[in-house]
């Protein structure tokens, strides 16, 4: 068991020094300049000049990576080129935010998910499938952004069940959270759908209804947790889709979390802040996965950690 | 020996099953009649495909429900076939239980042992948790399991596969059933266990005075265990005679070719197979089912269906060869 964290651990050191790369090369390939995005169109060269010597931008690019990844080690993240904040505080700020909307919306994702992959599954190819498939696939194909805007003018201007955009408690949290989260339900019901259709299938679904068991049995504790194995798996992957979705949910909300900043960065190239939300991201998705395998061994006794 | 309808535990008559297809029904098993006393060890032969394991799962009520049984299946007088799903349950794994081939796959990766075999008693016995643990404990050491409170912690993965047939046979035995069907439960094993649990099979019937149907395709495993023996060829019985009868008077081609193909030490012959496949249930040839590959077929063979009659007291076969209208060689 030691063995295999540490071993999980040493991957996951060499998987986030890979994104830190890739993240800073792209950062100084795209068009534009960090120096005169911060001090304005309308400064002479030589203050341009100034301040990218200040902040070392003059130099060699993989001097300026081994000077960031040498701070980073000491825990220090460096300060936002846009606001002069450190980076830590700006994030500290913002990281609860996007881990409860990213939490909500995978919440929701499961509660439409798994019932629908279930009622999918029990009544294959009868009217309740295609009625749940075809919502689940309708909410898969509506643009996050359109939708998010769609509920925030009727459910939250002319119905006022939930506040307009912002944070400040579980009502702040549902329209963002269901947005999220109606969008990624799709993938689950057919998962479900699907994994629990060959479980039905297996030769141990037919003892347990040798043995006299009624389906409702049959279903939830034969055959339920085998079937939500695949599912497991693919929360882990899904955890990147979500702070990707986060991105965007965040701006149409109007929703202060890491993935609004991630986006104000961008807009700046505001390459510090760029790097700590993609290192951050990376972090998470990274944990999730280690999260996802140690669960995977709880649910299924065929899986050792080694 | 006609069974008097008292002592017949288990009665098919006229069973016919067929499955839905996209060219309309196809008939999987036709016209099978069987009669089980208790305690009785009775054998199913036949090839893969001939219809032994649907009939069985047709005693279990566990077929598709796109599949449509006729005939009738009773149990102590009880037709099975018209019952409640509910009625079933009650029946399943209580009065008749069942094993299957692959103990591999038969049992649940994700639950204990233990959690198993106390299914059907869960289902259909009212007992506290202490009594069932303790049931399972003792039906673990009943079908000769060590260290059964051990085992009941275990998962099927952690156990070979002698083991899981040993620990299907005690989730079979839990309640008591008056009929055992054994599907194929040696066939997935390796020899020297596969006698281990015919042994089993063996003590615990004498045990408890179950009826017993044997499913399988192995006629050494008949020769060992059975009384009578039931012989289906593509989806119909072409010989129903007592065990020894098979062996050495055999009547139909068919099984004539059956025992053709097994190896004899004494005799180090080449093996004589039977030329030919089972024809495919959608394309079944209108007289004896047979007859395509029957090296004695006649005329009539290709044309008449042959009924199923005696030859002989309690000795019954399906071929012109034994009857009016055919040539009696």
């Amino acid at each position: 068991m030691l063995a295999y964290i540490v071993r999980r651990l040493g991957g996951a050191i060499v998987v986030l020094i890979g994104i830190s790369m890739v993240t800073f090369l792209i950062t100084f390939a795209v068009p534009g300049d960090p120096a005169r995005m911060i001090v304005g169109p309308h400064a002479s060269m030589q203050v341009v000049e100034q301040v990218r010597h200040n902040l070392g931008l003059d130099k060699p690019l993989y001097i300026q990576y081994l000077n960031y990844m040498g701070r980073l080690l000491h825990g220090n993240l460096g300060y936002s080129y846009n606001d002069n904040l450190p980076v830590w505080t700006l994030i500290r700020q913002r990281m609860g935010n996007t881990a409860q909307l990213a939490f909500g919306g995978w919440i929701v994702e499961l509660a439409i998910g798994i019932p629908f992959g279930l009622i999918s599954a029990l009544r294959h190819q009868k009217l309740s499938d295609y009625v749940v498939s075809f919502l689940a696939t309708f909410g898969f194909s509506l643009p996050a952004f359109w939708l998010g805007m769609e509920l925030i003018y009727n459910v939250a201007y002319k119905l006022h069940w939930f506040p307009i955009g912002g944070t400040g408690g579980i009502r702040h949290l549902v329209l963002p959270a269901v947005t999220l989260g109606i969008v990624g339900a799709a993938f689950y019901q057919r998962l479900i759908k699907a994994s629990m259709l060959e479980v039905f299938d297996q030769d141990y679904i037919r003892t347990a209804r040798a043995n006299g068991v009624p389906p409702f049995r049959v279903t939830f504790h034969h055959a339920f947790r085998n079937g939500i194995i695949p599912a497991v798996t693919y929360a882990g992957m899904d955890i990147s889709l979500l702070l990707g979705g986060v991105v965007l949910i965040e701006q149409v909300f109007n929703y202060p979390g890491v993935g609004e900043l991630a986006y104000m960065s961008i807009n700046n190239l505001d390459v510090p802040v760029i790097m700590a939300t993609v290192l951050l991201a990376a972090v998470f998705v990274v944990v999730a996965n280690f999260v996802v395998d140690i669960l995977y061994a709880f649910i299924d006794p065929r899986i050792t950690l080694s | 020996m006609t069974l008097q309808a008292t002592d017949t535990l288990l009665n098919i008559s006229n069973l016919s099953i067929s499955f839905k297809s996209d060219d309309g029904w196809i008939r999987a098993v036709q016209d099978v009649n069987l009669q089980m006393a208790p305690g009785e060890t009775v054998g199913l032969v036949g090839e893969s495909g001939c219809g032994k394991s649907v009939t069985s799962l047709a005693i279990m009520g566990l077929l598709p429900r796109t599949a449509r049984v006729e005939g009738e299946i009773s149990l102590q007088g009880r037709n099975l076939t018209t019952l409640t799903d509910k009625e079933l349950r009650r029946v399943r794994g209580n009065d008749v239980s069942m094993i299957f081939q692959e103990p591999m796959t038969s049992l649940n990766p994700i639950l204990r042992i233990g959690d198993q075999i106390a299914e059907p008693l869960r289902m259909h016995a009212h007992l506290t948790s202490r009594q069932m643990s303790e049931r399972v404990k003792e039906l673990l050491a009943q079908v000769g399991i060590p260290n059964p409170a051990r085992v009941m912690q275990e998962y099927p993965h952690q156990l070979s596969g002698g083991m899981r047939q040993r620990v299907m046979i005690a989730m079979a035995m839990a309640c008591k059933p008056k009929l055992l069907i054994a599907d194929e439960p040696t066939t997935a094993l390796d020899v020297t266990v596969q006698a281990q649990i015919l042994d089993l099979l063996r003590k615990l019937q004498e045990e408890s005075g179950m009826s017993l149907l044997l499913i399988t395709h192995d006629l050494g495993v008949v020769a060992e265990m059975c009384s009578r023996v039931t012989v289906m060829y593509a989806g119909k019985v072409v010989e129903e005679c007592p065990v020894d009868d098979l062996y050495y008077e055999p009547e139909h081609p068919y099984t004539q070719g059956l025992l053709g193909s097994l190896p004899d030490l004494d005799k180090r012959e080449r093996l004589r197979p039977i030329p030919g496949q089972v024809p495919p249930l959608w394309a079944m040839p209108p007289g004896c089912r047979f007859a395509p590959r029957c090296s004695r077929a006649m005329d009539i063979c290709h044309s008449t269906e042959p009924q199923l009659l005696d030859v002989e007291p309690n000795h019954r076969v399906s071929c012109w060869l034994h009857q009016k209208g055919g040539t009696v060689s």
